[in-house]
Protein backbone atom coordinates (compact mmCIF):
# COMPACT_ATOMS: atom_id res chain seq x y z
CA UNK A 1 0.00 0.00 0.00
CA UNK A 2 2.59 2.23 1.10
CA UNK A 3 4.74 1.65 -2.43
CA UNK A 4 1.28 2.41 -4.69
CA UNK A 5 1.25 5.62 -2.70
CA UNK A 6 5.08 5.72 -3.86
CA UNK A 7 4.22 5.00 -7.03
CA UNK A 8 1.20 7.83 -7.48
CA UNK A 9 3.81 11.00 -6.00
CA UNK A 10 6.16 9.97 -8.07
CA UNK A 11 3.97 9.49 -11.07
CA UNK A 12 2.33 13.15 -10.20
CA UNK A 13 5.98 14.79 -9.62
CA UNK A 14 6.79 13.83 -13.29
CA UNK A 15 4.13 14.83 -14.71
CA UNK A 16 4.11 18.14 -13.34
CA UNK A 17 7.88 18.39 -14.08
CA UNK A 18 7.13 17.80 -17.61
CA UNK A 19 4.52 20.24 -17.83
CA UNK A 20 6.60 22.94 -16.59
CA UNK A 21 9.46 21.18 -18.84
CA UNK A 22 6.71 21.61 -21.86
CA UNK A 23 6.07 25.40 -21.08
CA UNK A 24 9.44 26.36 -21.76
CA UNK A 25 10.36 24.48 -25.16
CA UNK A 26 8.65 26.41 -28.37
CA UNK A 27 9.52 28.22 -30.51
CA UNK A 28 10.45 31.27 -28.84
CA UNK A 29 13.33 30.77 -26.92
CA UNK A 30 12.11 31.49 -23.24
CA UNK A 31 14.16 30.88 -20.11
CA UNK A 32 13.32 28.40 -17.02
CA UNK A 33 13.32 32.02 -14.94
CA UNK A 34 11.00 33.83 -17.16
CA UNK A 35 8.24 31.22 -17.61
CA UNK A 36 8.62 31.10 -13.75
CA UNK A 37 7.72 34.68 -13.69
CA UNK A 38 4.87 34.48 -16.33
CA UNK A 39 3.11 31.92 -14.19
CA UNK A 40 3.65 34.12 -10.75
CA UNK A 41 2.42 37.35 -12.63
CA UNK A 42 5.82 39.11 -12.44
CA UNK A 43 6.42 38.78 -16.12
CA UNK A 44 9.12 40.83 -17.25
CA UNK A 45 7.94 41.37 -20.91
CA UNK A 46 4.17 41.52 -22.03
CA UNK A 47 5.16 39.21 -24.90
CA UNK A 48 6.66 36.39 -22.57
CA UNK A 49 3.24 36.63 -21.00
CA UNK A 50 1.04 35.76 -24.24
CA UNK A 51 3.54 33.14 -25.03
CA UNK A 52 3.37 31.27 -22.17
CA UNK A 53 -0.10 32.13 -21.31
CA UNK A 54 -1.97 32.04 -24.59
CA UNK A 55 0.13 29.30 -26.79
CA UNK A 56 1.84 27.12 -24.44
CA UNK A 57 -0.32 26.51 -21.69
CA UNK A 58 -3.18 25.83 -23.36
CA UNK A 59 -0.96 23.46 -25.44
CA UNK A 60 0.47 21.57 -22.51
CA UNK A 61 -3.11 21.38 -21.01
CA UNK A 62 -4.47 19.79 -24.23
CA UNK A 63 -1.78 17.30 -24.15
CA UNK A 64 -2.49 16.39 -20.19
CA UNK A 65 -6.26 16.09 -21.36
CA UNK A 66 -5.08 14.08 -24.67
CA UNK A 67 -2.76 11.93 -22.96
CA UNK A 68 -5.12 11.16 -19.95
CA UNK A 69 -8.30 10.36 -21.99
CA UNK A 70 -6.37 8.21 -24.76
CA UNK A 71 -4.74 5.93 -22.23
CA UNK A 72 -8.64 5.33 -20.14
CA UNK A 73 -10.12 4.79 -23.68
CA UNK A 74 -7.55 2.29 -24.32
CA UNK A 75 -7.57 0.81 -21.13
CA UNK A 76 -11.28 0.54 -21.30
CA UNK A 77 -11.54 -1.62 -24.96
CA UNK A 78 -8.80 -3.86 -23.79
CA UNK A 79 -10.63 -4.75 -20.17
CA UNK A 80 -13.64 -4.79 -22.80
CA UNK A 81 -12.30 -6.91 -25.69
CA UNK A 82 -9.66 -9.04 -23.39
CA UNK A 83 -7.59 -8.19 -25.86
CA UNK A 84 -4.30 -6.57 -24.96
CA UNK A 85 -3.94 -5.00 -28.93
CA UNK A 86 -7.22 -3.21 -28.46
CA UNK A 87 -6.89 0.79 -28.11
CA UNK A 88 -9.00 3.82 -28.27
CA UNK A 89 -8.95 3.38 -32.11
CA UNK A 90 -9.93 -0.26 -32.30
CA UNK A 91 -13.63 -0.06 -33.06
CA UNK A 92 -13.22 2.57 -36.11
CA UNK A 93 -13.32 5.98 -34.11
CA UNK A 94 -10.39 7.61 -35.46
CA UNK A 95 -11.41 6.28 -39.41
CA UNK A 96 -14.97 7.63 -38.85
CA UNK A 97 -13.71 11.35 -37.69
CA UNK A 98 -11.39 11.00 -40.37
CA UNK A 99 -14.19 10.38 -42.46
CA UNK A 100 -15.97 13.08 -41.37
CA UNK A 101 -12.74 15.44 -41.77
CA UNK A 102 -11.99 13.98 -45.68
CA UNK A 103 -16.15 14.62 -46.47
CA UNK A 104 -15.60 18.21 -45.66
CA UNK A 105 -12.41 19.14 -46.42
CA UNK A 106 -12.10 16.85 -49.99
CA UNK A 107 -15.72 16.04 -50.40
CA UNK A 108 -16.81 19.54 -50.57
CA UNK A 109 -13.52 20.51 -52.27
CA UNK A 110 -14.75 17.78 -55.03
CA UNK A 111 -17.84 19.49 -55.27
CA UNK A 112 -16.22 23.24 -55.99
CA UNK A 113 -16.26 24.95 -52.29
CA UNK A 114 -14.32 24.67 -49.78
CA UNK A 115 -14.82 23.92 -46.19
CA UNK A 116 -11.06 23.48 -44.91
CA UNK A 117 -11.57 25.79 -41.72
CA UNK A 118 -9.93 24.96 -38.87
CA UNK A 119 -13.80 24.89 -37.10
CA UNK A 120 -14.78 23.13 -40.33
CA UNK A 121 -12.30 20.36 -39.38
CA UNK A 122 -13.56 19.73 -35.88
CA UNK A 123 -17.40 19.77 -37.07
CA UNK A 124 -16.05 17.05 -39.57
CA UNK A 125 -14.49 15.14 -36.88
CA UNK A 126 -17.29 15.06 -34.45
CA UNK A 127 -19.79 14.28 -36.68
CA UNK A 128 -17.29 11.50 -38.21
CA UNK A 129 -16.64 9.83 -34.63
CA UNK A 130 -20.42 10.21 -33.40
CA UNK A 131 -21.97 8.58 -36.50
CA UNK A 132 -19.33 5.51 -36.13
CA UNK A 133 -19.85 5.29 -31.91
CA UNK A 134 -23.41 5.66 -32.72
CA UNK A 135 -23.56 2.51 -35.42
CA UNK A 136 -21.61 0.80 -32.81
CA UNK A 137 -24.28 1.74 -29.49
CA UNK A 138 -27.01 0.13 -32.00
CA UNK A 139 -25.42 -2.32 -33.15
CA UNK A 140 -24.12 -3.76 -29.84
CA UNK A 141 -27.86 -3.63 -28.65
CA UNK A 142 -28.08 -6.02 -30.64
CA UNK A 143 -25.04 -8.28 -31.02
CA UNK A 144 -24.47 -10.28 -27.46
CA UNK A 145 -20.83 -11.20 -28.58
CA UNK A 146 -17.83 -9.08 -28.09
CA UNK A 147 -15.71 -10.65 -30.73
CA UNK A 148 -18.33 -9.85 -33.33
CA UNK A 149 -18.37 -6.45 -31.96
CA UNK A 150 -14.83 -5.95 -32.65
CA UNK A 151 -14.71 -6.92 -36.24
CA UNK A 152 -17.60 -4.47 -37.15
CA UNK A 153 -15.52 -1.99 -35.81
CA UNK A 154 -12.39 -2.67 -37.61
CA UNK A 155 -14.92 -3.49 -40.54
CA UNK A 156 -16.40 -0.02 -40.31
CA UNK A 157 -13.03 1.88 -39.97
CA UNK A 158 -11.84 0.25 -42.89
CA UNK A 159 -14.72 1.27 -44.94
CA UNK A 160 -13.90 4.78 -43.63
CA UNK A 161 -10.32 4.38 -44.99
CA UNK A 162 -11.36 3.01 -48.35
CA UNK A 163 -13.59 6.03 -49.07
CA UNK A 164 -10.73 8.74 -47.51
CA UNK A 165 -8.92 7.14 -50.29
CA UNK A 166 -11.29 7.22 -52.85
CA UNK A 167 -11.82 11.12 -51.92
CA UNK A 168 -7.93 11.81 -51.75
CA UNK A 169 -7.89 10.41 -55.56
CA UNK A 170 -10.31 12.74 -56.92
CA UNK A 171 -9.15 16.08 -54.62
CA UNK A 172 -6.90 18.71 -55.47
CA UNK A 173 -3.43 19.26 -53.55
CA UNK A 174 -4.33 22.22 -51.01
CA UNK A 175 -7.17 20.16 -50.08
CA UNK A 176 -5.18 16.98 -49.60
CA UNK A 177 -2.58 19.16 -47.99
CA UNK A 178 -4.80 20.57 -45.27
CA UNK A 179 -6.37 16.88 -44.82
CA UNK A 180 -3.17 14.86 -44.49
CA UNK A 181 -2.28 18.27 -41.56
CA UNK A 182 -5.70 17.10 -39.83
CA UNK A 183 -3.73 13.45 -39.83
CA UNK A 184 -0.86 14.39 -38.50
CA UNK A 185 -2.34 15.81 -35.28
CA UNK A 186 -1.65 18.73 -33.14
CA UNK A 187 -1.67 19.82 -29.67
CA UNK A 188 -1.88 23.65 -30.87
CA UNK A 189 -4.37 26.19 -31.76
CA UNK A 190 -7.10 25.02 -29.35
CA UNK A 191 -9.28 28.35 -27.99
CA UNK A 192 -9.26 28.23 -24.10
CA UNK A 193 -13.00 27.53 -24.88
CA UNK A 194 -12.31 24.48 -26.60
CA UNK A 195 -10.26 23.89 -24.41
CA UNK A 196 -13.32 24.55 -22.00
CA UNK A 197 -15.21 21.66 -23.81
CA UNK A 198 -12.65 19.57 -24.31
CA UNK A 199 -12.18 19.60 -20.84
CA UNK A 200 -15.53 18.97 -19.15
CA UNK A 201 -16.89 16.52 -21.65
CA UNK A 202 -13.23 14.60 -20.83
CA UNK A 203 -13.72 14.78 -16.89
CA UNK A 204 -17.20 13.81 -16.96
CA UNK A 205 -16.51 10.58 -19.06
CA UNK A 206 -13.44 9.74 -16.37
CA UNK A 207 -15.39 10.30 -13.68
CA UNK A 208 -17.90 7.46 -15.11
CA UNK A 209 -15.19 5.58 -15.93
CA UNK A 210 -13.86 5.29 -12.22
CA UNK A 211 -17.62 4.94 -10.88
CA UNK A 212 -17.83 1.91 -12.96
CA UNK A 213 -14.03 0.60 -11.53
CA UNK A 214 -15.71 -2.30 -9.62
CA UNK A 215 -18.25 -4.00 -12.42
CA UNK A 216 -15.15 -3.68 -14.80
CA UNK A 217 -12.98 -5.93 -12.51
CA UNK A 218 -15.24 -8.17 -12.48
CA UNK A 219 -15.19 -8.63 -16.52
CA UNK A 220 -11.62 -9.51 -15.89
CA UNK A 221 -12.93 -12.71 -14.73
CA UNK A 222 -15.09 -13.18 -17.86
CA UNK A 223 -18.46 -12.76 -19.01
CA UNK A 224 -20.41 -15.90 -17.51
CA UNK A 225 -18.39 -15.62 -13.96
CA UNK A 226 -19.30 -11.48 -13.58
CA UNK A 227 -22.84 -12.47 -14.30
CA UNK A 228 -22.79 -14.64 -11.63
CA UNK A 229 -21.50 -12.02 -9.21
CA UNK A 230 -24.38 -9.62 -10.11
CA UNK A 231 -23.19 -7.50 -12.97
CA UNK A 232 -25.42 -6.73 -15.83
CA UNK A 233 -23.19 -7.20 -18.32
CA UNK A 234 -25.29 -5.41 -21.21
CA UNK A 235 -25.51 -1.91 -19.83
CA UNK A 236 -21.57 -1.99 -18.92
CA UNK A 237 -20.88 -2.81 -21.89
CA UNK A 238 -22.54 0.20 -23.19
CA UNK A 239 -21.48 2.06 -21.33
CA UNK A 240 -17.90 0.97 -22.07
CA UNK A 241 -18.43 1.72 -25.85
CA UNK A 242 -19.45 5.17 -24.85
CA UNK A 243 -16.79 6.21 -22.22
CA UNK A 244 -14.31 4.93 -24.31
CA UNK A 245 -16.13 5.93 -27.75
CA UNK A 246 -16.46 9.36 -26.37
CA UNK A 247 -12.94 9.81 -25.10
CA UNK A 248 -11.30 8.88 -28.25
CA UNK A 249 -13.80 11.00 -30.70
CA UNK A 250 -13.51 14.35 -28.79
CA UNK A 251 -9.44 13.83 -28.42
CA UNK A 252 -9.40 12.43 -32.10
CA UNK A 253 -12.03 15.81 -32.99
CA UNK A 254 -9.94 18.69 -31.67
CA UNK A 255 -6.06 17.22 -32.16
CA UNK A 256 -6.34 14.59 -35.16
CA UNK A 257 -5.70 10.91 -34.04
CA UNK A 258 -3.07 10.54 -32.04
CA UNK A 259 -1.39 6.82 -32.39
CA UNK A 260 -0.25 4.52 -29.78
CA UNK A 261 -0.47 5.95 -26.36
CA UNK A 262 -3.84 4.59 -25.74
CA UNK A 263 -2.13 1.22 -26.45
CA UNK A 264 1.05 1.20 -24.39
CA UNK A 265 -0.15 3.64 -21.53
CA UNK A 266 -2.16 0.90 -20.06
CA UNK A 267 0.65 -1.87 -20.23
CA UNK A 268 2.68 0.68 -18.54
CA UNK A 269 0.36 1.28 -16.30
CA UNK A 270 -0.11 -2.73 -15.35
CA UNK A 271 3.90 -3.03 -15.15
CA UNK A 272 4.26 -0.24 -12.98
CA UNK A 273 1.99 -0.47 -10.82
CA UNK A 274 1.72 -5.14 -10.89
CA UNK A 275 -2.29 -4.76 -10.77
CA UNK A 276 -5.30 -5.32 -12.81
CA UNK A 277 -7.79 -3.77 -10.63
CA UNK A 278 -9.50 -0.67 -12.51
CA UNK A 279 -9.64 1.32 -8.87
CA UNK A 280 -5.64 1.75 -9.57
CA UNK A 281 -4.87 1.20 -13.13
CA UNK A 282 -7.63 4.37 -13.95
CA UNK A 283 -5.72 7.03 -12.40
CA UNK A 284 -2.44 5.28 -13.18
CA UNK A 285 -3.10 5.83 -16.90
CA UNK A 286 -4.21 9.10 -16.38
CA UNK A 287 -1.00 10.25 -14.85
CA UNK A 288 1.16 8.30 -17.51
CA UNK A 289 -0.93 9.34 -20.30
CA UNK A 290 -0.77 12.92 -19.62
CA UNK A 291 3.01 12.12 -18.70
CA UNK A 292 3.84 10.70 -22.37
CA UNK A 293 1.82 12.83 -23.96
CA UNK A 294 3.61 16.13 -22.66
CA UNK A 295 6.99 14.02 -23.13
CA UNK A 296 5.83 13.76 -27.08
CA UNK A 297 5.68 17.24 -27.09
CA UNK A 298 8.91 18.53 -25.65
CA UNK A 299 10.41 16.02 -27.95
CA UNK A 300 8.58 17.13 -31.16
CA UNK A 301 10.10 21.01 -30.30
CA UNK A 302 13.44 19.99 -29.88
CA UNK A 303 15.28 19.52 -32.83
CA UNK A 304 14.99 22.88 -34.18
CA UNK A 305 14.12 26.22 -32.70
CA UNK A 306 10.74 27.19 -34.68
CA UNK A 307 9.61 24.06 -35.93
CA UNK A 308 7.32 21.88 -34.46
CA UNK A 309 7.18 18.18 -36.05
CA UNK A 310 3.92 16.10 -36.33
CA UNK A 311 2.97 14.57 -32.69
CA UNK A 312 1.30 11.48 -34.10
CA UNK A 313 4.75 10.53 -35.43
CA UNK A 314 6.32 11.08 -32.36
CA UNK A 315 3.97 9.29 -30.25
CA UNK A 316 4.56 6.00 -32.56
CA UNK A 317 8.17 6.72 -32.55
CA UNK A 318 7.87 6.93 -28.47
CA UNK A 319 5.44 4.07 -28.52
CA UNK A 320 6.35 1.38 -30.51
CA UNK A 321 9.63 0.99 -28.83
CA UNK A 322 8.07 0.63 -25.52
CA UNK A 323 5.58 -1.80 -27.16
CA UNK A 324 8.24 -4.24 -28.35
CA UNK A 325 10.74 -4.00 -24.96
CA UNK A 326 7.24 -4.85 -22.98
CA UNK A 327 7.33 -7.99 -25.54
CA UNK A 328 10.37 -8.98 -25.10
CA UNK A 329 10.62 -8.31 -21.34
CA UNK A 330 7.40 -10.23 -20.61
CA UNK A 331 7.93 -12.49 -23.57
CA UNK A 332 4.58 -12.32 -24.19
CA UNK A 333 2.58 -9.18 -24.18
CA UNK A 334 -1.10 -10.65 -23.13
CA UNK A 335 0.53 -11.97 -19.88
CA UNK A 336 -1.61 -9.23 -18.34
CA UNK A 337 -4.61 -11.14 -19.35
CA UNK B 1 -43.45 -31.43 2.40
CA UNK B 2 -39.59 -30.32 2.19
CA UNK B 3 -39.66 -27.15 -0.31
CA UNK B 4 -37.02 -27.98 -2.63
CA UNK B 5 -34.31 -25.28 -3.17
CA UNK B 6 -34.31 -25.38 -6.81
CA UNK B 7 -36.59 -27.08 -9.35
CA UNK B 8 -37.25 -26.95 -12.77
CA UNK B 9 -40.50 -28.00 -14.69
CA UNK B 10 -40.16 -28.69 -18.15
CA UNK B 11 -36.87 -26.45 -18.78
CA UNK B 12 -35.71 -26.88 -22.35
CA UNK B 13 -32.57 -25.42 -23.37
CA UNK B 14 -30.53 -25.31 -26.60
CA UNK B 15 -27.08 -24.37 -27.29
CA UNK B 16 -26.91 -20.59 -27.93
CA UNK B 17 -27.26 -19.82 -31.83
CA UNK B 18 -29.16 -23.37 -32.42
CA UNK B 19 -32.39 -24.58 -31.97
CA UNK B 20 -31.89 -28.32 -31.27
CA UNK B 21 -32.78 -29.45 -27.88
CA UNK B 22 -29.78 -30.16 -26.10
CA UNK B 23 -32.76 -30.98 -23.21
CA UNK B 24 -36.09 -30.90 -23.33
CA UNK B 25 -38.83 -30.98 -20.26
CA UNK B 26 -36.63 -31.82 -17.62
CA UNK B 27 -38.43 -32.13 -14.26
CA UNK B 28 -35.49 -31.89 -11.46
CA UNK B 29 -35.58 -31.01 -7.95
CA UNK B 30 -32.40 -30.21 -5.81
CA UNK B 31 -33.58 -29.89 -1.61
CA UNK B 32 -31.54 -27.93 0.78
CA UNK B 33 -28.69 -29.99 1.80
CA UNK B 34 -28.87 -32.43 -0.97
CA UNK B 35 -26.03 -33.26 -3.21
CA UNK B 36 -27.00 -34.07 -6.67
CA UNK B 37 -24.07 -35.66 -9.08
CA UNK B 38 -24.53 -34.48 -12.91
CA UNK B 39 -23.80 -37.38 -15.54
CA UNK B 40 -23.39 -37.65 -18.79
CA UNK B 41 -21.18 -38.22 -21.76
CA UNK B 42 -19.16 -35.50 -23.44
CA UNK B 43 -21.34 -33.36 -25.22
CA UNK B 44 -24.36 -34.81 -23.86
CA UNK B 45 -25.11 -30.91 -22.45
CA UNK B 46 -23.84 -31.18 -18.77
CA UNK B 47 -22.60 -27.70 -18.63
CA UNK B 48 -25.37 -26.15 -20.84
CA UNK B 49 -28.16 -27.50 -18.31
CA UNK B 50 -25.94 -26.15 -15.39
CA UNK B 51 -25.76 -22.68 -17.08
CA UNK B 52 -29.68 -23.03 -17.55
CA UNK B 53 -29.99 -23.61 -13.68
CA UNK B 54 -28.07 -20.92 -13.18
CA UNK B 55 -29.54 -18.23 -15.33
CA UNK B 56 -26.51 -17.76 -17.58
CA UNK B 57 -28.43 -18.41 -20.59
CA UNK B 58 -31.58 -17.88 -21.99
CA UNK B 59 -34.60 -20.81 -21.47
CA UNK B 60 -36.29 -22.27 -24.22
CA UNK B 61 -38.81 -23.70 -22.55
CA UNK B 62 -40.34 -24.13 -18.95
CA UNK B 63 -38.88 -22.47 -15.82
CA UNK B 64 -36.26 -22.80 -13.68
CA UNK B 65 -36.99 -22.24 -9.64
CA UNK B 66 -34.91 -21.05 -6.86
CA UNK B 67 -36.76 -21.15 -3.30
CA UNK B 68 -40.27 -21.11 -5.43
CA UNK B 69 -39.31 -17.90 -7.10
CA UNK B 70 -38.65 -17.98 -11.01
CA UNK B 71 -35.09 -17.30 -11.79
CA UNK B 72 -36.37 -14.42 -13.80
CA UNK B 73 -37.86 -13.03 -10.68
CA UNK B 74 -34.49 -12.77 -8.60
CA UNK B 75 -32.24 -9.17 -9.27
CA UNK B 76 -28.94 -9.84 -10.42
CA UNK B 77 -27.39 -8.92 -7.09
CA UNK B 78 -29.94 -11.40 -4.86
CA UNK B 79 -29.02 -14.10 -6.85
CA UNK B 80 -25.42 -13.80 -6.56
CA UNK B 81 -25.91 -14.31 -2.86
CA UNK B 82 -28.35 -17.22 -3.09
CA UNK B 83 -25.96 -18.88 -6.20
CA UNK B 84 -22.32 -19.41 -6.63
CA UNK B 85 -20.59 -21.27 -9.38
CA UNK B 86 -17.60 -23.09 -11.18
CA UNK B 87 -17.17 -22.86 -14.79
CA UNK B 88 -15.44 -25.02 -17.06
CA UNK B 89 -14.41 -21.81 -18.83
CA UNK B 90 -11.32 -21.12 -17.21
CA UNK B 91 -10.23 -17.74 -18.64
CA UNK B 92 -8.05 -15.85 -15.63
CA UNK B 93 -6.47 -12.76 -15.44
CA UNK B 94 -2.77 -13.89 -14.79
CA UNK B 95 -1.64 -10.89 -13.10
CA UNK B 96 -3.96 -11.84 -9.87
CA UNK B 97 -2.98 -13.17 -7.53
CA UNK B 98 -4.75 -15.86 -5.98
CA UNK B 99 -6.27 -13.61 -2.35
CA UNK B 100 -7.75 -11.21 -4.80
CA UNK B 101 -9.25 -13.65 -7.07
CA UNK B 102 -11.16 -15.13 -4.49
CA UNK B 103 -12.04 -11.56 -3.03
CA UNK B 104 -14.22 -11.22 -6.46
CA UNK B 105 -16.53 -13.77 -4.32
CA UNK B 106 -17.37 -10.77 -2.28
CA UNK B 107 -18.61 -8.65 -4.70
CA UNK B 108 -21.96 -8.99 -4.13
CA UNK B 109 -21.49 -7.85 -0.69
CA UNK B 110 -19.20 -4.87 -1.45
CA UNK B 111 -19.79 -1.06 -1.20
CA UNK B 112 -19.13 0.54 -5.56
CA UNK B 113 -15.38 0.60 -4.72
CA UNK B 114 -15.04 -3.11 -3.75
CA UNK B 115 -13.34 -1.79 -1.36
CA UNK B 116 -13.19 -5.36 1.56
CA UNK B 117 -14.86 -5.20 5.01
CA UNK B 118 -13.88 -6.92 7.96
CA UNK B 119 -16.76 -9.71 7.22
CA UNK B 120 -15.53 -10.17 3.50
CA UNK B 121 -11.79 -10.29 4.54
CA UNK B 122 -12.95 -13.52 6.87
CA UNK B 123 -14.82 -15.22 4.43
CA UNK B 124 -11.63 -15.03 1.49
CA UNK B 125 -9.29 -16.34 4.68
CA UNK B 126 -12.10 -18.71 5.69
CA UNK B 127 -12.95 -20.27 2.11
CA UNK B 128 -8.66 -20.50 1.43
CA UNK B 129 -8.07 -22.61 4.78
CA UNK B 130 -11.11 -24.59 3.59
CA UNK B 131 -9.52 -25.48 0.08
CA UNK B 132 -5.53 -25.65 1.36
CA UNK B 133 -4.48 -22.20 -0.29
CA UNK B 134 -3.73 -20.38 2.72
CA UNK B 135 0.32 -20.95 1.33
CA UNK B 136 0.14 -19.61 -2.14
CA UNK B 137 -2.20 -16.69 -1.50
CA UNK B 138 0.15 -14.29 -2.63
CA UNK B 139 0.90 -16.86 -5.76
CA UNK B 140 0.19 -15.16 -9.36
CA UNK B 141 -2.83 -17.15 -11.03
CA UNK B 142 -0.26 -17.94 -13.61
CA UNK B 143 2.41 -19.46 -11.29
CA UNK B 144 -0.25 -22.35 -10.74
CA UNK B 145 -0.93 -25.86 -11.63
CA UNK B 146 -4.01 -26.40 -13.11
CA UNK B 147 -4.73 -28.29 -10.26
CA UNK B 148 -4.46 -25.49 -7.86
CA UNK B 149 -5.74 -23.52 -9.51
CA UNK B 150 -8.76 -25.56 -9.87
CA UNK B 151 -8.98 -25.00 -6.05
CA UNK B 152 -8.93 -21.75 -6.38
CA UNK B 153 -11.88 -21.25 -8.60
CA UNK B 154 -13.97 -23.02 -6.02
CA UNK B 155 -12.35 -21.31 -3.19
CA UNK B 156 -13.83 -17.81 -5.27
CA UNK B 157 -16.99 -19.43 -5.27
CA UNK B 158 -17.06 -20.37 -1.36
CA UNK B 159 -16.23 -16.57 -0.93
CA UNK B 160 -19.62 -15.83 -1.94
CA UNK B 161 -21.03 -17.59 0.92
CA UNK B 162 -24.31 -18.80 -1.50
CA UNK B 163 -25.96 -21.54 0.11
CA UNK B 164 -26.15 -22.92 -3.52
CA UNK B 165 -22.81 -24.37 -4.94
CA UNK B 166 -23.28 -25.08 -8.72
CA UNK B 167 -19.64 -26.83 -9.98
CA UNK B 168 -19.46 -27.32 -13.63
CA UNK B 169 -16.53 -30.10 -13.08
CA UNK B 170 -14.72 -28.97 -10.12
CA UNK B 171 -12.29 -32.16 -10.03
CA UNK B 172 -10.96 -31.81 -13.73
CA UNK B 173 -7.02 -31.46 -13.24
CA UNK B 174 -6.50 -32.81 -10.07
CA UNK B 175 -5.21 -36.08 -8.75
CA UNK B 176 -6.74 -38.30 -7.21
CA UNK B 177 -6.01 -37.26 -3.63
CA UNK B 178 -6.86 -33.98 -4.46
CA UNK B 179 -10.25 -35.04 -6.68
CA UNK B 180 -11.05 -36.89 -3.13
CA UNK B 181 -9.72 -33.68 -1.18
CA UNK B 182 -12.52 -31.87 -3.05
CA UNK B 183 -15.12 -34.12 -3.11
CA UNK B 184 -14.42 -34.45 0.57
CA UNK B 185 -14.99 -30.71 1.01
CA UNK B 186 -17.67 -30.63 -0.84
CA UNK B 187 -19.32 -33.27 1.44
CA UNK B 188 -18.27 -30.74 4.53
CA UNK B 189 -19.76 -28.25 3.21
CA UNK B 190 -23.13 -29.68 2.84
CA UNK B 191 -22.63 -31.28 6.19
CA UNK B 192 -21.55 -28.90 8.60
CA UNK B 193 -22.54 -25.46 6.43
CA UNK B 194 -25.78 -26.57 5.12
CA UNK B 195 -24.59 -25.72 1.87
CA UNK B 196 -26.48 -27.61 -1.24
CA UNK B 197 -24.59 -28.71 -4.44
CA UNK B 198 -25.50 -29.58 -7.84
CA UNK B 199 -21.88 -30.30 -9.51
CA UNK B 200 -20.66 -32.78 -12.79
CA UNK B 201 -18.13 -34.89 -12.72
CA UNK B 202 -15.92 -37.69 -15.26
CA UNK B 203 -14.30 -38.78 -12.24
CA UNK B 204 -18.34 -40.62 -11.67
CA UNK B 205 -16.94 -43.27 -8.91
CA UNK B 206 -15.37 -41.21 -6.64
CA UNK B 207 -18.32 -38.65 -6.73
CA UNK B 208 -21.26 -40.91 -6.76
CA UNK B 209 -19.63 -41.90 -3.37
CA UNK B 210 -21.22 -38.23 -1.71
CA UNK B 211 -23.72 -37.99 -3.72
CA UNK B 212 -27.61 -38.36 -2.33
CA UNK B 213 -29.23 -38.08 -5.96
CA UNK B 214 -28.02 -38.51 -9.85
CA UNK B 215 -29.12 -36.58 -13.04
CA UNK B 216 -28.20 -38.75 -15.79
CA UNK B 217 -28.35 -37.02 -19.13
CA UNK B 218 -29.47 -39.93 -22.01
CA UNK B 219 -29.89 -38.08 -25.19
CA UNK B 220 -32.10 -35.19 -24.42
CA UNK B 221 -33.41 -36.21 -21.24
CA UNK B 222 -32.79 -36.17 -17.81
CA UNK B 223 -33.25 -38.94 -15.24
CA UNK B 224 -33.08 -37.86 -12.10
CA UNK B 225 -32.79 -41.07 -9.38
CA UNK B 226 -31.30 -42.10 -6.08
CA UNK B 227 -27.58 -43.10 -5.91
CA UNK B 228 -28.58 -46.59 -5.20
CA UNK B 229 -30.31 -46.96 -8.02
CA UNK B 230 -27.71 -45.92 -10.31
CA UNK B 231 -25.77 -49.01 -8.48
CA UNK B 232 -28.49 -51.24 -8.89
CA UNK B 233 -29.71 -50.42 -11.85
CA UNK B 234 -27.83 -52.05 -15.32
CA UNK B 235 -30.15 -49.57 -17.14
CA UNK B 236 -28.72 -46.58 -15.93
CA UNK B 237 -25.19 -47.95 -16.27
CA UNK B 238 -25.34 -48.67 -19.57
CA UNK B 239 -26.27 -44.92 -20.49
CA UNK B 240 -23.21 -43.46 -19.03
CA UNK B 241 -20.72 -46.46 -19.69
CA UNK B 242 -22.07 -48.34 -22.41
CA UNK B 243 -21.86 -52.32 -21.97
CA UNK B 244 -17.72 -52.50 -20.99
CA UNK B 245 -17.75 -51.22 -17.32
CA UNK B 246 -20.46 -52.27 -14.65
CA UNK B 247 -21.01 -52.01 -10.51
CA UNK B 248 -20.32 -55.20 -9.38
CA UNK B 249 -22.26 -55.78 -6.32
CA UNK B 250 -20.37 -58.30 -4.58
CA UNK B 251 -16.67 -56.24 -4.71
CA UNK B 252 -18.73 -53.18 -4.21
CA UNK B 253 -16.38 -51.24 -7.04
CA UNK B 254 -16.57 -50.47 -11.14
CA UNK B 255 -15.51 -53.46 -12.98
CA UNK B 256 -14.69 -54.06 -16.84
CA UNK B 257 -17.02 -56.70 -18.28
CA UNK B 258 -14.44 -59.41 -19.96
Amino acid sequence: MKLRSLSYLSGLLLLLLLFFLDLIVGSANLSLSEVWQVLWGQAAEKSHEIIVLQSRLPKAITAVLCGAALSVSGLLMQTLFRNPLAGPYILGISSGAGLGVALLVLGAGILGFSMASPFGIIMGAILGAVGVLLILFLVSLRIQDVMSLLILGIMIGSIATALIGLMQYFSHDFQLKAFLIWTLGSLEGLSFQQLGIVGLTVLLLLLWAMVQSKPMNALLLGEEYAKSLGVSIHPLRLSMIVISGGLAGVITAFCGPIGFVGIIVPHLARLWFKTTNHLVLLPASILMGASILLLSDILSHLPAEGISLPINSITSLIGIPIIIWIIFRKRSISAGF
Amino acid sequence: MKKPTLHTKDLSLSYPSSTEKVIESANLEVNSGEIVLLLGENGSGKSTLLRGLSGLIEIDAGDVFLKEKTLSNWSKSELAREMALVLTNKQYQALLQVEEFVAFGRYPFTNWLGKLGKEDKEAVEESLVSCGLASLRHNALSDLSDGERQKVFLARALAQQAKLLILDEPTTHLDVKNTTAQLRLIKRLVEEESKTVVFSSHQFDLALQIADKVWLIEGNKVHQIKTERFYEDCIYQEILLGDSYRYDKQSKRFRITL
